[in-house]
């Protein structure tokens, strides 16, 4: 800004004033390099505060409210250049049409967004954007040899900017400069970030649904899983039978379609009583209960869940029946036992199981009779009092010997006993609790 | 001579004011209590609300510190309260300012090098606090115009305000000037 006091000094010789003029001569110049230190520390003050924020709208805000004590200006914007496009932003003063289109070339705005150069316009000729401001100080913002835009200082007041105006402004404009080019590098880490987010939630699904939450965890949080001796559990094995026989009359996809729409109800079915599906081999369905997690009753959960995929299968079979379509009876076998648990190998992770548990568990499967849950003696001493059976006697099982067998029946009715599937539940575990 | 004691950070025994004083050293940035909350000490609630009320006045804000600082100045000269003018004259020079810019402020305000928008603020200050009911709407608007926005303004007449009671009470005690 022009100072009417200390351009009167300008030209005159200072010999040529006597002692009192000098005095005040003296005191002019030194208080404008006073106040010239002000609005310098003014600009660090603006620099601190819009280099707390790392985002470009509050940066902005705080430009807005703080740079009117740097300048005297009618008009302050800040054109900011993405990609190709422009976008204004004014920040103090009335609104200004802008039309990217009608920037002439000549003007200063252009100049200085091309070139990157600060300048400053003594009085705006009607080629100059914003040409109702005469006076205008434009200053390119600039970080990394990348032009991000310019900052504009405008007064409707002719010739009021000097070069310790222009100076002033780009101290501002290069704190503004770094400023809104750590707002950009922040937006593009946090877009970098939720991708790495969403990705991750994706994997984390994806491992979830292939094993169980407590074993994915522990990979997740070891790289490794550590095998688990369970002292009790029990295995069930489906399996079609005469699957090879009729899968000859049905497409390899009606095949595919049928199993996926069979073992989806499995998949529903076990979730309800909390076992553990660990996998499907061809037409066999294998399912755990009491692991990862140890249950009480998880021989008794397996029996509710095995006659409920029975009861699916049946309606499946009328229903194919009534189409006159070819249909499956199921085998399934049960067996409660010890066994390992755990997941090996570095890809494609399985969550398996290990032991004699399974393997007999296998053969009650494959001794089994169709439409039917064939069961180890061990599973029927835990579910006798629940279920009734029908003894099979002992049957020859594949490397097994002869094994006991028995054969579900239905679920035991209790006279006197009016109780729902749940309730019955609760009370089997409770007696179970008490040792009964 | 002060008509209350200057209580000096090692003499006290109160939790309240020693809190107040270690925030003071701590965040006023003069590097010594000032005297005015030292003569405070006789009453911790009226220290800790004096203190506060200036925290949240003068060190808090949108509007610059030094602009407040030199509103207080003006004030100060205007009622010729030698405390105040004499402390934050060296606040403002510890802040950059000097006394220099100020007195050409007072003996030649046109050429006062200080931006137009400074010199109504100091202006509008300096009305607030020595002939408040002279203000009137266009003064609002005036401020308004040079793209000062209802928080800032009145930030502004909180500060007038404040440095004429300060005036008031510094004057009323004849505190003594602290030693720098």
């Amino acid at each position: 800004m022009v100072n009417p006091s200390s351009e009167s000094f300008i030209g005159k010789q200072f010999e040529s004033l006597d002692r009192d003029e000098l005095l005040i001569a003296a005191r002019s110049l030194l208080a404008e390099t006073q106040a010239l230190s002000v609005r310098i520390s003014a600009v660090n003050e603006i620099a601190t505060a819009i280099n707390r924020s790392l985002n470009l709208d509050e940066i902005l805000k705080v430009v807005g409210k703080q740079a009117k004590w740097l300048l005297d200006f009618d008009h302050l914007s800040v054109c900011l250049v993405n990609n190709t496009s422009k976008r204004f932003i004014k920040l103090i003063g009335t609104n200004v049409e802008f039309d990217e289109s009608a920037i002439s070339t000549s003007s200063s705005l252009y100049k200085s967004l091309v070139t990157g150069q600060s300048l400053l316009v003594k009085e705006a000729s009607s080629d100059e954007f914003l040409n109702q401001y005469s006076s205008q100080i434009i200053l390119a913002l600039e970080s990394y040899k990348k032009i991000l835009g310019v900052i504009i200082f405008a007064s409707t007041k002719p010739q009021i900017y000097n070069q310790e105006d222009l100076r002033i402004g780009y101290l501002l404009a290069l704190q503004l400069s770094s400023a809104i080019s750590n707002a950009n590098s922040f937006e593009k880490l946090n877009v970098l970030k939720s991708r790495v987010e969403t990705e991750k939630q994706k994997s984390d699904s994806l491992l979830l649904n292939i094993l169980p939450t407590k074993i994915a965890e522990e990979l997740k949080s070891t790289g490794r899983v550590k095998p688990v001796y369970h002292p009790c559990a029990t295995i069930l094995f489906t399996d079609f039978e005469g699957f090879s026989k009729i899968s000859k009359l049905m497409t390899p996809e009606d095949l595919v379609e049928e199993l996926d729409c069979c073992f989806s109800a499995f998949d529903q079915i076990i979730e309800k009583y909390h076992l553990e599906k660990l996998k499907t081999i061809g037409d066999s369905y294998m399912c755990a209960s009491g692991i990862p997690m140890p249950m009480p009753t998880h021989a008794f959960e397996m029996v509710h869940a095995a006659l409920e995929i029975l009861q699916f299968m049946e309606i499946r079979k009328q229903q194919k029946i009534e189409l006159d379509l070819p249909y499956w009876n199921t085998r399934i076998g049960i067996h409660s036992g010890s066994l390992l648990s755990g997941v090996i190998g570095k890809k494609k992770f399985v969550y398996d199981v290990w032991g004699d548990t399974v393997n007999l568990a296998s053969r009650m499967e494959s001794s089994g009779v169709a439409g039917r849950i064939n069961i180890s003696q061990s599973t029927f001493e835990l579910v006798k009092d629940s279920f009734d059976v029908e003894y099979r006697g002992k049957i020859v099982a594949k490397n097994m010997g002869e094994v006991d067998m028995y054969l579900i029946k239905g679920i035991k009715v209790k006279p006197n006993l009016n109780l729902t599937k749940s309730s019955y539940r609760d009370l089997f575990e409770t007696l179970k609790w008490i040792g009964l | 001579m002060t008509h209350f004691p200057i209580v000096e950070y090692d003499q006290v025994t109160d939790a309240k004011v020693k809190e107040v004083y270690d925030e003071i050293l701590s965040e006023l940035g003069f590097g010594i209590i000032p005297n005015i909350f030292k003569t405070m000490a006789i009453n911790p609630d009226i220290l800790e609300a004096n203190w506060k009320k200036f925290r949240s006045t003068m060190l808090q804000g949108d509007v610059p510190r030094i602009l407040k600082e030199m509103v207080g100045v003006a004030i100060s000269q205007a009622n010729n309260s030698v405390y105040v003018l004499k402390v934050h004259l060296h606040g403002l020079s510890a802040l950059g300012m000097s006394e220099e810019v100020l007195s050409t402020l007072v003996s030649n305000f046109d050429a006062c090098p200080l931006t137009a928008r400074e010199k109504a603020v100091i202006k509008f200050g300096l009305l607030v606090a020595t002939n408040p009911l002279e203000l009137n709407e266009s003064h609002y608007q005036n401020l308004m115009d040079l793209g000062l926005d209802q928080s800032e303004i009145f930030e502004i007449v909180a500060a007038a305000d404040m440095f004429s009671s300060i005036n008031r009470y510094t004057d009323a005690i004849s505190l003594e000037i602290d030693a720098f």
